[in-house]
């Protein structure tokens, strides 16, 4: 009986998951999670907005370059203020680098001066495994209607040295412009760099 | 006063000599960090006048754990990278890369080195320079080091060298280091025609050797120049195709975006060959050009035909019988038939055991099939590779055999998951010993299982199920033609006091099968998750004894609140203990250690030893196993204990490769689908002087090894 138990819950649990990988074009991974103050968010939610993914960990020097030079913050600001949802997204495992509590995520906005949306923890790795979270920082842009448009990394720059900001290219307001213009998104999937994502 | 003046001057003299030394050396400069010892050097002690090249290097010697990365870093990390400021004139080339380790990290994975890399740059050097100048190469060096977490690291390196007429010597401090790196360092050659062919679910990299080449590609490695090309936590197996040999592997991101695809018709990157006798890797540099790659190649159990593969199944359902896992069941079952045969309808219980086997091998086909959808390898067994499966298992066992013991009764409710037969006999109970016996049966492979369900994985969901139906059917069979056949029911004893005995006594099977799940459990997770099963064990013995007490208590019609909360407390913190999720014990300890023990001397098996021995032309036995697997124990006490065995091993220079199935392993699970197995056990001969292996049977015994060994003919 627990293994009929066991395969039902698989094979209902699994098959939305089945298509997995994430695919330019194609409708990004639903997910649900809980955010730093407790509160719940599902993709769907944020229906007719264009949404940005932000996987991040604050002890990455990856991460401290951009939010050490303002430069992250400085995004968020921008994208937000012309109408993005900005999810910021902690896939450490308890005990690994980047974990943070809830607490901990809002006292980290605060002090960086961030302004995502919203920061969902996911502790798990579920939403990260969904979308094959790589990087620290590693980057996605949703479109109105819940498409995948840009996955990869936030600027042409794959380096610590905060130098390198200023004649970066970055990808993700790039395919925010384009995305809120209707029109292609010209790289739609980059290398994306940083430090692994501490599952 | 004399003496004093001496000495000073020996260390004068000493400190000169040192200095000199040095210089004439390339004094290396170098940078140390916790992690990281970087080092400029030279491979020679000058720079020519007439003008040439020289060779310069960054070594790197890395604290254990940590690593650096490769040109492609693979899923994270940074290459190590080098700005150089040089006198005018001068030029650097770009770094000459050894191949990388593939550095699994969860399911991340990424290119790069650990211990130590040597990353040569050579050096132009132009010509009329003048001999006695000296030249000073300096470089601005920038890593990144990673072990859990990641530390960008840079320091700026400088090294002098004087100018030589001449040719310059070799620097002997670092010529080893210069040799050994030279030798990991891929070969630009024509060795393979390759070609790649890619959609958006899969890419295939196809090799084929020229130049007279023979190659199979066993234990073979491809690394991409560029991210993004294939999934590169994905183990790659190799399979031997048309000549060559390809890697069939799911795409990275790049790849899956269709526009890029498009765009992408070369990818350039390094083939490493498993070492061969004697010598370090082979790599070469290859670019696969877009083209038709050859088709896999149908594998040898496509070709049953499909009734034939039914009829394989039926057998191994039925052999299923016999085997040491669904004895205690089949003894219920007896019990259960002594009564059931002075009912009624004896028939309408073997039909709802039928079911109830049909049933479970159903869900347990299409729980496969979800799985291998999700890209998993499962095979038969795959559920008790997991721990939290196992755990759940002995507390089954371990509550049917409180059950038979007595300690509660269960009054025919679908908790009873089976047991209830032995109290009364239900056409539910029969339906859940039937679950039952599949749910045992799973760590038991009999004969003519494994044709049968390599044929099923290969043909699409439906015949899948249908083979598995066939399995369960040949499993329920005997039953069922008994529970039909009044004469033979006649043939039982008559029912008595002595059932109540012989149910009591059946519980012992029980608790030793929990045992035994406790010991699989052992080899899978740390001594803490043990421990938290057994005390949830305990915890399940105090729910089970509350609901007999619970029973008792209204059948005496007394109040039942206290035994109500003492089930309550059980059963609620046996579950609670199975919540939080095992941490697995490491890979590499554990069964296979155990099997280390035994008379015969084995050693882990990987894809990589696996070709090394055969590139050494020794004849080796294979032994795909699992502590899980009832079968695989039974074939290595009877047939690979005895010292004779192991004399034959030592005497024919027969090297013993253990594989270790008990947790996941995609290596194995690679090596079990090529020779068309979905579960273990497999053991596999491999002749002396290379040629295709043997597939021995599933059942071994003394002799079969013997004459597989070549000792009696």
């Amino acid at each position: 009986m627990i293994r009929i138990v066991f395969a039902l819950v698989f094979v209902l649990g699994l098959s939305p998951f089945v298509a997995a990988a994430p695919m330019i074009g194609q409708p990004a991974p639903k997910f649900t999670a809980v955010d730093s103050n407790g509160k719940s968010h599902a993709l769907a939610d944020f229906n007719g907005k264009t949404v940005i993914l932000e996987w991040t960990n604050h002890d990455c020097p990856y991460v401290r370059k951009q939010y050490g030079s303002g430069n992250m913050q400085k995004v968020q600001q921008d994208l937000t203020a012309a109408g993005a949802v900005w999810l910021s997204i902690i896939s450490s495992a308890p005990g690994k680098q980047g974990f943070v509590t809830g607490a901990q995520a809002n006292e980290l906005s605060a002090s960086r001066g961030a302004h995502p949306t919203a920061v969902l923890l996911d502790p798990a790795g579920t939403i990260g495994r969904a979308y094959e979270a790589q990087t620290t920082p590693h980057m996605f842009v949703i479109d109105k209607a819940g498409v995948l448009r840009y996955m990869g990394a936030i600027d042409d720059q794959p380096t610590t040295d905060a130098s390198a900001i200023a004649s970066a290219r970055n990808y993700v307001r790039e395919a925010f412009a384009a995305v809120s213009a209707g029109a292609k998104v010209v790289e739609a999937s980059t290398d994306s760099y940083g430090c692994s994502v501490k599952y | 006063m004399t003496a004093k003046f001496m000495r000073n001057l020996a260390v004068l003299l000493a400190l000169i000599v040192a200095l000199t030394s040095a210089r004439l050396a390339g004094a290396a400069d170098s940078a140390k960090t916790p992690r990281v010892e970087a080092t400029l050097v030279s491979q020679v002690q000058g720079v020519p006048a007439q003008g040439g090249t020289v060779a310069l290097a960054l070594h790197l010697r890395i604290a254990p754990h940590w690593h650096t990365y490769w040109r492609n870093p693979g899923d994270s990390g940074e290459a190590t990278q080098i700005a150089w400021t040089l006198p005018q004139g001068f030029g650097a080339g770009e770094i000459v890369w050894p191949h990388p380790q593939r550095l699994p990290f969860g399911q991340l994975a990424n290119y790069g080195y650990s211990d130590e890399v040597l990353l040569r740059v050579d050096i132009a050097v132009p010509a009329g320079l003048k001999p006695g100048d000296s030249v000073t190469f300096k470089g601005a060096m920038s890593w990144l080091v990673c072990k859990d977490i990641c530390i960008p690291e840079q320091a700026t390196l400088d090294l002098a060298l004087p100018v030589v007429d001449g040719a310059p010597a070799v620097n002997e401090t670092w010529r080893q280091a210069f040799e050994d790196a030279a030798r990991l360092v891929p070969v630009k050659s024509n060795s393979f025609d390759a070609k790649f062919a890619a959609n958006d679910a899969e890419v295939t990299l196809y090799f084929f050797p020229t130049l007279n080449r023979i190659e199979r590609g066993v234990g073979a490695q491809f690394f991409p120049y560029e991210k993004g090309l294939i999934k590169s936590s994905t183990a790659q197996v190799s399979q031997p195709r048309d000549g060559g040999f390809a890697f069939t592997l799911p795409p990275g991101w790049k790849l899956r975006d269709a526009e890029k695809r498009k765009t992408i018709d070369r990818i350039e990157g390094v083939l490493v060959l498993a070492p061969l006798a004697g010598n370090s890797s082979q790599s070469f540099e290859v670019a696969l050009h877009r083209g038709p790659v050859p088709a896999a190649p149908m594998l040898p159990a496509n070709d049953l035909p499909l009734a034939q593969a039914i009829l394989f199944a039926v057998l191994g359902g039925l052999i299923l019988n016999l085997m040491p896992c669904v004895f205690p069941i089949l003894s219920m079952k007896a019990l259960a038939l002594v009564k059931a045969g002075h009912a009624e309808r004896p028939w309408m219980d073997g039909l709802a055991y039928l079911f109830g086997v049909v049933t479970t091998f159903t869900g347990l086909a299409v729980a496969l099939l979800a799985f291998r959808a999700a890209g998993e390898d499962a095979g038969w067994g795959f559920q008790l590779q997991s721990p939290l499966v196992v755990a759940a298992l002995a507390y089954v066992l371990v509550a049917v055999g409180l059950n038979l013991s007595g300690v509660f009764q269960v009054a025919g409710s679908v908790q009873g998951a089976g047991q209830s037969l032995a109290n009364q006999p239900g056409v539910i109970g029969s339906f859940f010993t039937g679950i039952l016996a599949v749910v045992v049966a799973a760590p038991c492979t009999a004969p003519f299982m494994g044709a049968a369900m390599s044929f099923a994985f290969t043909q699409g969901p439906v015949i899948t199920i249908v083979i598995f139906i066939a399995l369960g059917f040949g499993l329920a069979l005997p039953w069922v033609v008994f529970s039909f056949s009044p004469p033979l029911i006649r043939l039982l004893p008559k029912p008595g006091a002595w059932m109540e005995r012989f149910k009591q006594f059946l519980a012992f099977p029980m608790y030793a099968a929990a045992a035994w799940l406790v010991w699989v459990l052992s080899q899978q997770v740390t001594p803490e998750g043990l421990f938290r099963v057994l005390i949830g064990t305990v915890m399940l013995g105090l729910g089970a004894w509350a609901l007999g007490m619970a029973q008792e208590r209204k059948a005496m019609g007394h109040s039942r609140l206290g035994s109500l909360f003492l089930l309550l407390l059980g059963a609620g913190a046996s579950i609670a203990l199975l919540l939080p999720p095992f941490a697995q014990r490491a890979a590499t300890t554990g069964f296979v250690e155990a099997a280390k023990e035994g008379s015969i001397p084995s050693e882990p098996y990987t894809a990589v030893r696996l070709a090394e021995l055969r590139a050494q032309g020794r004849p080796i036995f294979v032994n795909l196993t699992a502590a899980w697997c009832v079968s695989c124990l039974y074939n290595e006490q009877v047939a690979l204990s005895s010292t004779l065995v192991a004399d034959v091993f030592k005497s024919t220079g027969t090297a013993y490769l253990v594989g270790d199935w008990t947790n996941r392993n995609p290596e194995i699970s690679a090596l079990l689908k090529q020779y068309g197995r979905e579960g273990v056990p497999l053991y596999l001969y491999f002749p002396a002087g290379g040629g295709e292996p043997q597939i021995l049977p599933q059942l071994l015994n003394q002799g079969i090894m013997l004459e597989t060994l070549g000792m009696t003919k």
